[in-house]
């Protein structure tokens, strides 16, 4: 490799110091990947929960898929009424935090469906479908809005029904590979599963990592890998280049359809459904009112403190797998994505025991360790927006910008061009972060704002008037978020 | 420095693989300050070629050597940019976010052509009113000239142009040809793909495969 090459591969800096040395350090210091033969009878005894978790993110990669492959082939190829406000709402599922999903969805569905054996399962899938949807639609839509012009164009000669068929005919290829992105970032999927009762193998690596066998939480952790190696396996060959421009039919010769504006006025209920719940049960008694007002003003001042934190993580993780992209490093861009795919407990334990030692006192009360490891949990997150990004500029533009030094091509010409994916991408990653419980849980210094992690335990207690405030006051956000992500998508969806 | 009968350009044995699709061995030499057309059927691997000699595209084997350099040559490889080439390729691409004017200057840094020269070569290709514009306000045949104004801004020896023809009518094409007969006087060289068979320029024809 050249010496340039090695230079090229700084972005790898957070996650190498955040999860791959720590991880290793804490291993071979613990010796706990030694038993070979006692490490394998425990994780055959966790073979039942592998087994669900692969089920349960099978099943919700899949109909999520298939729900944001309907979502994105109406707003894509048809113009009606406030289409950019059925956007927003389509995305807003996702930028709400998954404690208050849950809280709402259970409240819709009613906690006794989600208890009985078999349906406890349902409960996590339809969470989880809920969840993770609006993604798989913003990321169709995306996909859509690259079409070249020409190929758009004719499309907009056939029969709407036909032409809507032959668009989602299109986005098959790209709805798999969005199943196999999904299905990587569900399988860690701990939070939501929880709410409805299911244990999946990360809340049991988690649990084995802080309470229990610290021994066996790492060899599952290692057994986990084997589903997610699988589907990098079968994904990785789908990561190549391809010619693509941008359209720029914009909404003109578009068919407008009546069914169609139902369908979508529809897919807004659970949202609608989800903030009117949230703000019903967030309205205080009268005499509360003057608690509630303080209540709320404090959420929104601990919120707007987190923010920048949240953007700054996110978009070192956006950029760093941007420029992996850019630069073609596809096996770097796998080793970016490995802590995304892992629990989040495990880089966090690694992390705090690794540096224990080392770190001064006066880092105990910043937030340091738990943006390194929020930084490593976002590299898939990067890494999908840095493929997508090179993907959207058309060939014959990136090559012209390879005849200039490689500096100003990247910056000067591929970035501002990537800008329409990256910044969504961002907004995605505020969104997680904004949501993540377990590094906040273990890494938090003490009095950091954590909204998320305020609502989880407002939650477990059942305090709900208080958790539906700071719920109301993210949603506020998510919707606010969910615009930027809507605006570079809008040219198809009006 | 390069005199006039010097080669610019030599391609030896080049084989090129496109897909399952086999291109070559192709071999020809180009004279600094002089033009050479590549022709042949569709298909029969001149963008190819030229994507190769410009490192865009993988080569199987043989040498290429520009201005007397090795460029490729077994394990030897250099990138596009280190090659001294300035490059226009058959699909359009401007870059839609800076105006005409910004992408020919982002690309005159290195030696390129100065602020006044660019505007002569703009009014040259009947562009010079249209050069602040970005590429989206432009039609077919002004967007394929503006992509060779920027092209002949850089500072490379060697100009590779995949058929700049394409979109122009005769006006166009006249007008693009005055501007690569004084890039010659200039001394520099052009390698060219054309469709079409061309009697005034030196040619080398591809056969299929």
């Amino acid at each position: 490799m050249k010496k340039r090459h090695i230079g090229d591969l700084w972005p790898l800096i957070p996650v190498l110091f955040g999860f791959y040395i720590p991880i290793s350090y804490v291993a071979i210091q613990d010796g706990l990947l030694g038993s070979t033969g006692s490490g394998a009878a425990q994780i055959g005894s966790s073979v039942a929960v592998m087994v669900v978790t692969l089920r349960v993110a099978i099943s919700a990669a899949l109909l999520a898929t298939l729900l944001g492959l309907l979502d994105a082939v109406f707003l894509a190829g048809t113009r009606g009424p406030a289409r950019a406000f059925i956007a927003v709402m389509l995305l807003a599922t996702f930028l709400i935090p998954p404690a208050a999903l849950a809280s709402a969805v259970q409240a819709v569905l009613g906690s006794s469906t989600l208890r009985a054996t078999v349906r406890d399962e349902t409960g996590a899938v339809v969470m989880l479908v809920v969840r993770w949807a609006p993604i798989a639609c913003a990321m169709l839509l995306g996909a859509a809005a690259m079409w070249p012009a020409e190929q758009e164009r004719a499309l907009r000669g056939l029969s709407p029904w036909l032409a809507l068929l032959t668009r989602a005919r299109c986005l098959v290829p790209q709805a798999l590979r969005c199943a196999g992105v999904l299905l990587l970032l569900l399988i860690p999927a701990s939070e939501l599963p929880s709410y409805a009762g299911v244990e999946t193998i990360s809340q049991r690596v988690h649990a084995r990592l802080t309470v229990g066998d610290v021994a066996e939480g790492w060899q599952l952790a290692l057994a986990m890998l084997i589903p997610v190696v699988v589907t990098l396996f079968f994904l990785t060959p789908q990561l190549q280049e391809s010619a693509r421009s941008q359209s720029g039919g914009g909404s003109q010769g578009l068919p407008r359809l009546g069914r169609v504006d139902l369908l979508l006025a529809i897919r807004t209920a659970p949202a609608l459904a989800l903030i009117i719940i949230l703000a019903i049960t967030a309205w205080p008694r009268a005499s509360e009112l003057a608690t509630a007002g303080s209540e709320l003003l404090s959420s929104f001042s601990g919120i707007l403190i987190e923010v920048p934190r949240a953007f700054l993580i996110s978009s070192i993780a956006v950029i760093c797998g941007w420029r992996l992209a850019d630069g073609g490093y596809r096996w770097a861009l796998l080793v970016l994505c490995l802590p995304t795919v892992l629990p989040g407990s495990l880089g966090a334990l690694a992390l705090l025991e690794a540096t224990r030692s080392i770190t001064p006192p006066v880092f105990d009360d910043l937030p340091l360790l738990l943006s390194l490891t929020q930084i490593c949990k976002l590299g898939a997150v990067g890494a999908a927006a840095g493929f997508v990004a090179v993907r959207v500029i058309p060939v014959a533009e990136r090559n012209s910008s390879r005849f200039l030094t490689p500096a100003r091509g990247r910056w000067r010409v591929r970035f501002p061009r990537a800008l329409p994916v990256l910044l969504p991408a961002v907004v995605v990653g505020i969104a997680l972060v904004m949501g993540e419980v377990e590094a906040t849980l273990l890494l938090a210094p003490p009095g950091h704002p954590a909204p998320a992690l305020e609502l989880h335990q407002l939650l477990h207690f059942r305090n709900d008037e208080q958790a539906a405030r700071i719920a109301l006051v993210l949603a506020m956000l998510g919707a606010l978020l969910a615009t930027v992500v809507v605006a570079p998508l809008s040219r198809k969806g009006k | 420095m390069m005199q006039a009968n010097d080669p610019a350009l030599e391609v030896v044995d080049l084989i090129v693989t496109r897909g399952s699709h086999s291109i070559g061995p192709v071999s020809f030499q180009l004279s600094v300050a002089n033009q050479l057309a590549l022709t042949g059927r569709n298909g029969a691997g001149k963008s190819s070629v030229l994507q190769a000699i410009a490192g865009l595209l993988p080569v199987t084997s043989g040498s290429i050597k520009i201005g007397g350099q090795s460029v490729f040559c077994g394990s030897l490889e250099r990138e596009p940019w280190q090659r001294g080439i300035d490059w226009l390729g058959q699909e359009r691409g401007l870059w839609p976010h800076l105006s005409i004017e910004a992408q020919c200057q982002l690309v005159a840094r290195d030696g390129g052509k100065t602020s006044g020269q660019i505007k002569a070569l703009a009014q040259l290709l009947d562009i010079g009113d249209r050069i602040d514009r970005l590429p989206v306000a432009l039609s077919g045949g002004e967007a394929q000239r503006a992509e060779l104004l920027r092209t002949v801004s850089g500072g490379g020896g060697l100009l590779l142009l995949d058929e700049p023809f394409s979109a122009q009518n005769q006006d166009g094409c006249q007008r693009i040809e005055t501007v690569l007969d004084q890039e010659c006087q200039a001394g520099r060289s052009i390698l060219l793909a054309l469709h079409q068979v061309d009697s005034e320029r030196e040619t080398v024809a591809l056969e299929e495969g």
